[in-house]
């Protein structure tokens, strides 16, 4: 079930949160929302849920309207958080389970089972206001994913989980992609974002302002740089305008015009080839600040 | 979508049964109300008894009027009053009944030489009160009473009334014949007859004309008290779902119209569960008297109608605007203006029994907040709508509690979704206009 934004467009009295924003979300992968915090991603997603209707354009799910989509086969999970407090954990994921269509006993089973996923077994019968904060963050996105949607929404999945948790919750994601379910994320967590993302878009005061693979979208904002491993006084090299180490390697800023060719002709010259050598990409977190800080200028 | 509405109702109607709170109240509640009558009750009795026996009294007559020749008994007539009885009960075994209720009075008159005589015997406690009849009474009609008790004393109640129709047959028993004594006695009872749409005149049904008051006051009792009781438990619905943040997540599950539906059906089944529960020890315990009320099937009918539907309409009028407040103490107050504008027929209620077919009976019949109780009274009246009238009137409310539940559910989807934010007036317009 793809997902569509078309020149979508959602303002709160005077203030636009999105603005005229189009991108498509495909089957079997995990897409990155991205953004600065009000940039407009939940209204994105509230609008996709449903929750919000848009004054301008539409969201598609599988190529209709996201208000006459199958609610049943869509996960979400919002930003803002809660659960039945004072319910029991499996009840109140039993009663999502039905809420989704599924049947009692059937959505009695799931729960069991996904609580046994994420090692909560043990809880079922305690009231969620029990649990710690990170334990009622597992069951939120069990609660999401109780009756196996095909899309998946979730904003901040990670927030509030320790790193054996987040390993838990994204090896669920990946396993979600590998049965080919979108997944779209909402995170702040560049790296994993890096990790587990296929493609991103990004919005910035309700626009859109990157969009495309994580690659293609790390090379594009790339300056003229090279990673090379090996030693040399790379500094000193015509070629070379910048060098800086990063671990085993060098992370080598070419001179304006210079070439990556200019460059290894330069080294053969000099009798100082690097062992090896790759285009280097600018991590995801850094394009982020940096276009964050020039639509603010 | 239906199923998804029981989903919902089924949650919350088994999470709110479920709760202390609520079986407190349903099983406590009888025991309670059954606690403070039992105790309420033994002053009562104790009066009962005093008063069910025959009074003690003594006379010192200087007159001479009354003609007392030793102590005399006396009963009053009261067929008059068995007979008003008789048609309210039904019973032609009135005097029974009254005597068993302990209603029976009569009055054990001692005669007394002497004022100090008499207060002897009341010092010693033979009687009650003593009345001193002085020489003049005939002429200046003024006698004195001596009581053991202040005015609001056990036994004070009707021995005056009885005293004054024992004199009143002592002095004139000499000096009329038997028929006018029997009259003296008792004026006269009533055969009433009401004029009919025909034009003729039947035979007034007594039990009728009560139950066109009683009928319809109970109904208006059992709805208020359905609409406080599950207005309680919306209440407590709607800021659930704020207070816990879940709102986002079920609405991306069910609409806002299923959610409200749902609620609306599990919180409400939950409040009525309440008052029948409540209701049993009360029929147990009324069901004699109010069976004697003859039952008419299509009132009750239609008056079941107009409960459903009302509890309906104010139903999903408290919780789209119960939405709107930031937490229980706020969704509360305005939940408070629903009920109040439910009591509204109240106020008019001697108007409408007086004339259930006027003009003002009629307007409150098509406005759905006044529709049930209004229609409550016209149905079980003398002279009921006519069908069209009763059917007009329904689906008018029909209609409204529907369009009311659209509107509403928008404005509940919305107002969920306002963490911290209070609306005001022309926002809450706004949002009802507007998609969402």
């Amino acid at each position: 079930m793809p997902v569509q934004f078309d020149q979508v467009g959602k303002s709160y009295d005077a203030f636009r949160a999105v603005d005229d924003v189009s991108f498509e979300v495909w089957e079997g992968e995990i897409f990155g929302l991205l953004g600065p915090n009000g940039a407009g991603k939940t209204t994105l997603m509230r609008i996709l849920m449903d929750i919000l209707r848009p004054d301008t354009g539409r969201a598609l799910i599988d190529g209709r309207p996201s208000w006459g989509a199958d609610k049943d086969r869509i996960g979400y999970l919002p930003e803002e958080r809660g659960l039945y407090r004072k319910q029991k954990v499996a009840d109140v994921l039993v009663y999502f389970g039905m809420l989704k269509g599924m049947e009692a006993g059937k959505a009695r089973e799931a729960a069991q089972a996904a609580l046994t996923r994420l090692e909560l077994q043990d809880w079922a019968k305690r009231k969620v206001q029990e649990l710690s904060k990170g334990m009622q963050q597992k069951v939120q996105i069990l609660s999401t994913l109780i009756h196996d949607p095909d899309l998946v929404v979730m904003d901040e999945p990670f927030s509030g989980l320790d790193p054996v948790n987040t390993r838990m919750v994204r090896e669920i994601l990946v396993d979600l992609k590998a049965r080919g379910k979108i997944v779209i994320l909402s995170t702040h967590q560049m790296e994993m974002v890096e990790a587990l993302c296929d493609r991103i878009a990004m919005i910035d005061r309700g626009r859109l302002v990157l969009y495309g693979t994580v690659h293609e979208v790390r090379r594009a904002h790339s300056e003229d740089a090279l990673l090379v491993k090996g030693a040399g006084d790379w500094g000193a090299f015509r070629t070379v305008r910048a060098a800086k180490a990063e671990g085993e390697k060098t992370r080598l800023t070419l001179a304006e015009g210079a070439s990556a060719r200019e460059f290894l002709a330069e080294a053969a010259a000099r009798d100082a080839i690097p062992d090896a050598y790759e285009a280097a990409e600018t991590p995801l977190e850094e394009i982020f600040v940096s276009v964050v800080r020039k639509g603010a200028a | 979508m239906k199923s998804k509405v029981a989903v919902v109702a089924r949650r919350e109607f088994t999470t709110t049964v479920k709760r202390p709170a609520y079986l407190i109240a349903t099983f406590g509640m009888p025991v309670f109300v059954l606690l403070i009558g039992a105790v309420a009750m033994i002053p009562i009795l104790a009066i009962a008894r005093t008063e069910g026996r025959p009074k003690t009294i003594g006379i010192v007559d200087h007159s001479g009027a009354l003609h007392l020749t030793g102590p005399a008994d006396f009963v009053p007539d009261m067929r008059g009053d068995l007979d008003k009885a008789a048609k309210i009960t039904g019973s032609v075994n009135a005097k029974d009944l009254m005597e068993k209720a302990g209603v029976s009075v009569s009055l054990h008159i001692v005669p007394y030489g002497d004022l100090s005589e008499g207060q002897q015997a009341m010092r010693r406690g033979e009687i009650t009160s003593l009345f001193e009849f002085p020489p003049d009474f005939v002429h200046a009609g003024r006698i004195a009473s001596y009581e053991k008790t202040g005015l609001m004393g056990p036994g004070k109640g009707g021995s005056k009334e009885l005293l004054a129709s024992f004199v009143r047959e002592r002095l004139f028993e000499a000096r009329l014949d038997a028929d006018l004594m029997d009259r003296l006695r008792s004026p006269f009872v009533v055969d009433a007859f009401t004029l009919q749409k025909d034009g003729g005149f039947a035979p007034q049904n007594f039990l009728r004309e009560i139950g066109a008051v009683a009928l319809p006051f109970v109904f208006c009792i059992l709805f208020f008290v359905s609409i406080m009781i599950s207005s309680g438990f919306m209440i407590q619905g709607v800021s659930e779902e704020k207070e816990n943040r879940v709102i986002e997540v079920i609405l991306s599950s069910v609409t806002s119209d299923g959610l409200m539906t749902g609620k609306l059906l599990g919180l409400g089944g939950a409040g009525l569960l309440q008052i029948a529960i409540w209701m049993v020890p009360v029929i147990a315990v009324g069901s004699g008297k109010l069976a004697i009320l003859p039952f008419q099937p299509l009132a009750t009918f239609w008056s079941l109608v107009f409960y459903v539907l009302g509890f309906l309409l104010f139903g999903v009028l408290l919780m789209g605007t119960g939405s709107l407040g930031q937490n229980l103490k706020e969704v509360q107050q305005y939940g408070m203006m629903w009920s109040l504008a439910s009591v509204v027929p109240i106020i008019f209620w001697t108007l409408l029994v007086a004339e259930p077919n006027g003009v003002l009976a009629r307007v409150l019949s098509f406005i759905p907040l006044t529709a049930p109780a209004t229609m409550f009274l016209r149905l079980h009246s003398i002279d009921p709508p006519a069908w069209w009238e009763t059917a007009l009137s329904a689906a008018v409310l029909a209609v409204s509690a529907w369009v009311a539940l659209k509107l509403m559910a928008k404005l509940f989807r919305v107002g969920l979704l306002l963490y911290g934010k209070r609306p005001t007036i022309p926002e809450i317009l706004k949002l009802l206009r507007r998609p969402a």
